[in-house]
C-alpha cells in the first residue's frame, strides 16, 4: 500500500524526467571521463545525511537512480556500503525517535543501567538497590533484603533496561517509535524502510569504450549517402598541398566535380589531462589540416567539430574565431539534418576568406 | 527489616527507595544458637558421665567469660601489653583433662573406659577450641555492626599481581573498578606472563582514567617480586593485595579503610569466601572457610593478632610494608610470612568480615591435596622463621595468644584427631556402636550449630549446614591428614621446594575448625 503510493507519485512525474535522465547519464559518463571519477561512495553530510558527494546538485533519489541506470548499463560495480532507515511515507531520513513499550506501546517510558540479584532473582534500576551510608553506599536488594556482595559472584550488571511506566513492565529492549520530520507521520523502527546505499566502482575500461564506439560520424556518413544521395565518405581522405594525406572523420565532396565541400572530425575531448593535447591545440590541429586540405579546392570548405562534451569558454571563441562550427553529437539524425542545413545555406558566420583567414 | 518506600513513579531520578537501619541485628539469634551449643555439650557430659568433660565445659566457658569480662572493662584493646590475658589458663585447659584423664583412667581401668574416655575427650578437647571462640564471635559480630567511618577517603592502591591470567583477570578487574570507594588507584603487575594478561589488563585504562591505572610488564620473578616491584608506584599510603584469579567484594575497601583508622591498626585481612560451588568438595571447602573466618578470625581480631592477611585480599599500610622488608622471598606463604612481620610491630592486624573476596577452591581432592600441602609447608616455614616470637614477652597477644593458637591448629590437633580417629575405629571393633552412634549424632549436632553460627553471621547459604556430618568424619580427616603429611615432610625436609615462581598463595590460613 505504502509502496504503491510511492510509485505511483514517482510516475506522474517519469515520462518529464526521462529526457532529462537520458541526459544526466549523458553528463554522469561525461563527468567520470573529465574528473576521472573511479568510485561512488555515500558520504555524511553534517545537515544533509549520505549522499554522494561528486553527484551534488541531484537530490538523493536522482543520484541513486542515476547510479544504479549506469550501474545497469554495466558502467559500475556496486557492492553495500551503508544501510539506512526511510520513512515509508515519504522518502525522508530524519526523524525524532521516541521509546516505546514493546508490551502495550507506550512511550512513557524510562530507561536506565540495572542490577540483576543472582539469588533471588530480582532486576531493577541500579539506584534501586543503593542504600546511601554514612561512608559511600550499599547495594541492597529490595526483594529479599539481602546485602550485594560482588560482581559476577551474587550480582550481574546486564545493562540497560527500560521500564514502561503505564504497565511497569521492565524490559532489556524497547521498540523505537520513528516520528518522520518531513511528514510528521509516526511509525514503528521495523515498518520503516530500509535504504541500501551501495558503494560504486567505475570500470574504466567500459567507459572510455563507451567513448570510442559512440562515434556517430559513420552513421551519418551512411544516412547522407543513402538517404539524401550526398558524397559522403568516412572517413574521407584528401592529399594537401603539403602532399600529406589528411583523414577525416567525415568528407562531403562535390557530386561530379568530387571537390570537398564538408570535413568534419570528432572532437574527443573530455580527457583533458595532463598528457592529453588541450581542445584548443587540436582545434588548431584540425583547422590546419583542413586548410592544407581545402587547396585543392576553389570552393569554401565547412569544417565541423563533433563534440562528445562540452567545450571551454575559451575553445568555443577559437572554434567561432576560426570558423568550426561545433556540433554536439546527440544522435545521428540531428547531426544529418544540422549538417544538409550547413550545406544548403552555407551560414554567413561560417565563411572563411581565400587566403584561408579567418574573418574579423 | 524496615523499607520504606518513597516512589513518585515517574522519573529516574524522583523514583527511588530508603532502606532504614536494620532494626533488629542478628546477635538475638546467635545468642540463641551459642546457649544450644552450650547445652549440647551439657547433654554430651551427661551422656557419657564423664567427669572430665564437665571440667573442660566448665573450664571454657569460664575462660571465655573472663575474656569478656576484660573486654567490657577495656574496650581498646589491642595487641600491645595493654592486658595480661592468662596464657597459662588457655594452656592449663589443654592440660588439665589430659591430666584428669590420666588419673581417672588409672582409677578405673578397663577397655570400655579407656575408649569412652579417649574418644569423648579427644573430640570434645577439640570443640572445646571452637567453643571458647563461640561468646568472643558473637561479641565481635555486635562490635562490628556498630562500626563507622570518619570519612575521609584516602588513596588507596591496589595491587594486582598477574601471572598468566587471561582467564580470570577481567572478572578480577571488573570487581575492583566496580567496588564502592572514591579514590582508588589499581596497579596490575604483570609478572612475565606469556599470554594476553597484559593487554587484558591494559583495555582497563579506558575505563579510568589513565593515571588511577597502571599496568607494569617485569620479568617472572614470583608473586613476592611482583607485590614488591608493585610499591614502588603505589601513590597510596594504604596498599590492598588482591589475587588476579579472585573477585573482589564491592564494599571490601571501604570496610578495610574503617579499620585504617586507627593508628594502631597496620594490616587488615579480608573475608575469603569459595566461590565455585559446584560439588561435595568445594562445599566443604566454602563452609570450612566460613566457619574458619567467622569462628577464629573474629576472635583473633578482637585481640588485634589475626594470623594470616590473605593473599587473595588483605590491606597494609605502605610504610609498614616499607620499613619491615617488603615481602620476603623465603617462605611459600608471604602473606603468613607478612602478616607475622607486621604483628611484630607490636601494633594490631586486623580482618573484616565485610571485605570480601571470592575465590576458586580446588575441585578435586588431588588438587586440594597439592595446595594444602603447599600452605602448610608455607605456614610452616613462617612458623619456623619467627619462633622467636614465642620467647619474647615484648610481642604481647601475638606471643601469648595469635602464635600458640596457629601451632595448636597446626600441629597439635590433626594429630589429636587421627588418634581419636583410631581409637573410634578400635571402640567400634569391640562392639561399642551405640555409644559411638551417639557420640557421633551429638557432635553432628554441635557441629550444625558451630555451622549455623557462621551462617547467620555472615548471611550465608543455609544449604552448608547439611554438610556438617563431613566436618565429624570424613572432610575433618581429609584435612588433618594432609597436614600431618606436611608437617612429616618439614621435620625431615623431604622435598622441600622454599621458593617456587609459580603466583599461587594460601587463600585463607586452615584455621581448623575442629
Ligand atoms: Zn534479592
Ligand atoms: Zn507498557
Ligand atoms: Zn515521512
Amino acid at each position: 500500500m505504502d509502496n504503491n503510493v510511492q510509485r505511483s507519485s514517482t510516475q506522474s512525474t517519469n515520462s518529464s524526467l526521462i529526457d532529462n535522465f537520458n541526459r544526466s547519464v549523458r553528463d554522469l559518463l561525461v563527468l567520470i571521463r573529465e574528473r576521472r571519477i573511479t568510485r561512488f561512495e555515500p558520504l555524511f553530510e553534517r545537515g544533509g545525511g549520505f549522499t554522494y558527494s561528486s553527484l551534488e546538485g541531484y537530490e538523493l533519489w536522482e543520484q541513486l537512480d542515476l547510479l544504479h541506470r549506469l550501474e545497469k548499463e554495466g558502467f559500475l560495480r556496486s557492492d553495500l556500503s551503508e544501510s539506512i532507515l526511510q520513512c515509508p511515507h515519504c522518502r525522508s531520513t530524519e526523524f525524532t525517535v521516541q521509546l516505546s513499550c514493546t508490551v502495550c506501546d507506550s512511550t512513557n517510558v524510562t530507561r536506565g543501567a540495572v542490577i540483576e540479584h543472582l539469588a533471588c532473582g530480582n532486576i531493577d534500576f541500579e539506584h534501586k538497590f543503593i542504600k546511601e551510608e554514612h561512608e559511600g553506599n550499599l547495594l541492597v536488594c529490595g526483594k529479599c533484603g539481602k546485602r550485594l556482595k560482588a560482581i559476577g559472584v551474587d550480582y550481574s550488571k546486564p545493562g540497560i533496561f527500560y521500564k514502561c511506566l503505564d504497565c511497569r513492565a521492565l524490559l532489556p529492549q524497547t521498540q523505537n517509535l520513528c516520528t518522520c520530520l518531513n511528514c510528521a507521520k509516526s511509525s514503528k523502527e521495523d515498518q520503516l524502510k530500509e535504504l541500501q546505499m551501495m558503494r560504486y566502482e567505475v570500470d574504466s575500461e567500459r567507459v572510455s569504450r563507451h567513448f570510442v564506439t559512440n562515434n556517430l560520424l559513420p552513421i551519418v556518413a551512411e544516412k547522407l549517402h543513402t538517404e539524401n544521395k550526398i558524397r559522403a565518405s568516412c572517413p574521407g581522405k584528401i592529399r594537401g598541398l603539403s602532399k600529406v594525406e589528411h583523414s577525416f572523420g567525415l568528407l562531403i565532396s562535390h557530386r561530379e566535380s568530387g571537390e570537398p565541400i564538408l570535413v568534419a572530425d570528432l572532437l574527443d575531448n573530455g580527457r583533458n589531462g595532463i598528457d592529453q593535447p588541450q581542445d584548443s591545440v587540436r582545434i588548431l590541429a584540425f583547422y590546419a589540416k583542413s586548410l592544407d586540405a581545402s587547396f585543392s579546392t576553389k570552393n569554401i570548405i565547412k569544417r565541423i567539430l563533433v563534440i562528445q562534451s562540452e567545450l571551454t569558454k575559451d575553445a568555443i571563441e577559437l572554434a567561432d574565431a576560426y570558423g568550426i562550427t561545433v556540433l554536439r553529437q546527440d544522435n545521428a539524425d540531428s547531426l544529418v539534418a544540422t549538417i544538409l542545413e550547413i550545406i544548403a545555406g552555407g551560414s554567413s558566420k561560417n565563411t572563411i576568406s581565400d587566403d584561408g583567414l579567418p574573418e574579423t | 527489616m524496615i523499607q520504606e518506600k518513597v516512589d513518585s513513579g515517574q522519573s529516574n531520578d524522583s523514583t527511588f527507595t530508603v532502606i532504614r537501619k536494620r532494626t533488629s541485628t542478628p546477635i538475638a539469634k546467635l545468642v540463641l544458637l551459642t546457649g544450644i551449643a552450650f547445652a549440647i555439650l551439657a547433654v554430651l557430659v551427661i551422656v557419657t558421665q564423664t567427669f572430665i568433660l564437665l571440667v573442660a565445659l566448665l573450664a571454657t566457658l569460664s575462660l571465655s567469660g573472663y575474656l569478656l569480662v576484660a573486654l567490657k572493662r577495656q574496650k581498646k584493646l589491642r595487641s600491645g601489653k595493654r592486658i595480661q590475658v592468662p596464657f597459662a589458663l588457655l594452656f592449663g585447659l589443654l592440660l588439665l583433662p589430659i591430666a584428669v584423664a590420666a588419673f581417672y583412667s588409672f582409677e578405673n581401668f578397663n577397655a570400655k573406659s579407656i575408649y569412652t574416655m579417649i574418644v569423648a575427650f579427644g573430640m570434645t578437647l577439640t570443640f572445646m577450641y571452637s567453643m571458647v571462640n563461640v561468646p568472643l564471635t558473637v561479641y565481635h559480630k555486635r562490635m562490628e555492626e556498630t562500626r563507622k567511618m570518619i570519612f575521609a577517603a584516602p588513596l588507596v592502591t591496589i595491587i594486582v599481581p598477574a601471572f598468566n591470567e587471561e582467564k580470570s583477570i577481567r572478572k578480577a578487574l571488573d570487581s575492583i573498578v566496580e567496588a564502592d570507594y572514591p579514590h582508588k588507584e589499581i596497579i596490575v603487575i604483570d609478572d612475565g606472563s606469556t599470554d594476553n594478561t597484559s593487554a587484558i589488563a591494559k583495555s582497563y585504562q579506558d575505563k579510568m582514567s589513565p593515571n588511577n591505572f597502571i599496568v607494569v610488564s617485569k620479568p617472572n620473578g614470583g608473586k613476592a617480586s611482583a607485590l614488591n616491584y608493585a610499591l614502588r608506584f603505589a601513590k597510596g599510603e594504604y596498599i590492598i593485595a588482591v589475587d588476579a584469579d579472585s573477585i573482589m567484594g564491592r564494599d571490601a575497601i571501604k570496610e578495610i579503610m574503617k579499620y585504617f583508622q586507627q593508628p594502631e591498626v597496620v594490616a587488615v585481612g579480608g573475608n575469603i569466601k569459595v566461590k565455585n560451588r559446584n560439588n561435595m568438595l568445594t562445599y566443604c571447602q566454602a563452609l570450612e572457610y566460613l566457619v574458619g573466618i567467622n569462628l577464629f578470625k573474629r576472635a583473633y581480631d578482637i585481640f588485634g593478632v589475626v594470623m594470616v592477611v590473605p593473599g587473595p585480599l588483605g590491606g597494609f599500610r605502605k610504610k609498614v610494608l616499607l620499613e619491615r622488608g617488603e615481602y620476603d622471598r623465603d617462605t611459600l606463604a608471604e602473606d603468613f610470612d607478612t602478616t607475622v612481620k607486621a604483628l611484630k610491630t607490636g601494633r594490631a592486624v586486623q580482618a573484616s568480615s565485610y571485605a570480601m573476596s571470592f575465590t576458586e577452591a580446588p575441585e578435586n581432592v588431588a588438587g586440594l591435596y597439592k595446595q594444602r600441602l603447599r600452605w602448610n609447608r608455607g605456614n610452616l616455614q613462617t612458623l619456623m622463621k619467627h619462633r622467636d616470637i614465642i620467647s619474647n614477652s615484648r610481642f604481647g597477644m601475638l606471643q601469648k595468644y595469635g602464635y600458640p593458637l596457629v601451632f595448636l591448629t597446626m600441629i597439635t590437633l590433626p594429630f589429636l584427631s587421627i588418634v581419636v580417629a583410631s581409637f573410634i575405629i578400635l571402640a567400634l571393633l569391640n562392639g561399642e556402636w551405640f555409644f559411638i552412634l551417639i557420640t557421633f549424632l551429638i557432635f553432628v549436632a554441635l557441629e550444625a550449630i558451630l555451622a549455623a553460627i557462621a551462617i547467620v553471621m555472615d548471611e550465608e547459604d543455609w544449604k552448608l549446614v547439611l554438610l556438617s556430618p563431613f566436618f565429624v568424619v570424613g572432610y575433618k580427616h581429609l584435612i588433618d591428614i594432609f597436614t600431618i603429611k606436611s608437617v612429616i615432610d618439614v621435620a625431615f625436609r623431604r622435598n622441600l621446594k622454599w621458593t617456587s615462581d609459580k603466583l599461587e598463595t594460601k587463600k585463607n590460613f586452615p584455621q581448623g575448625h575442629e
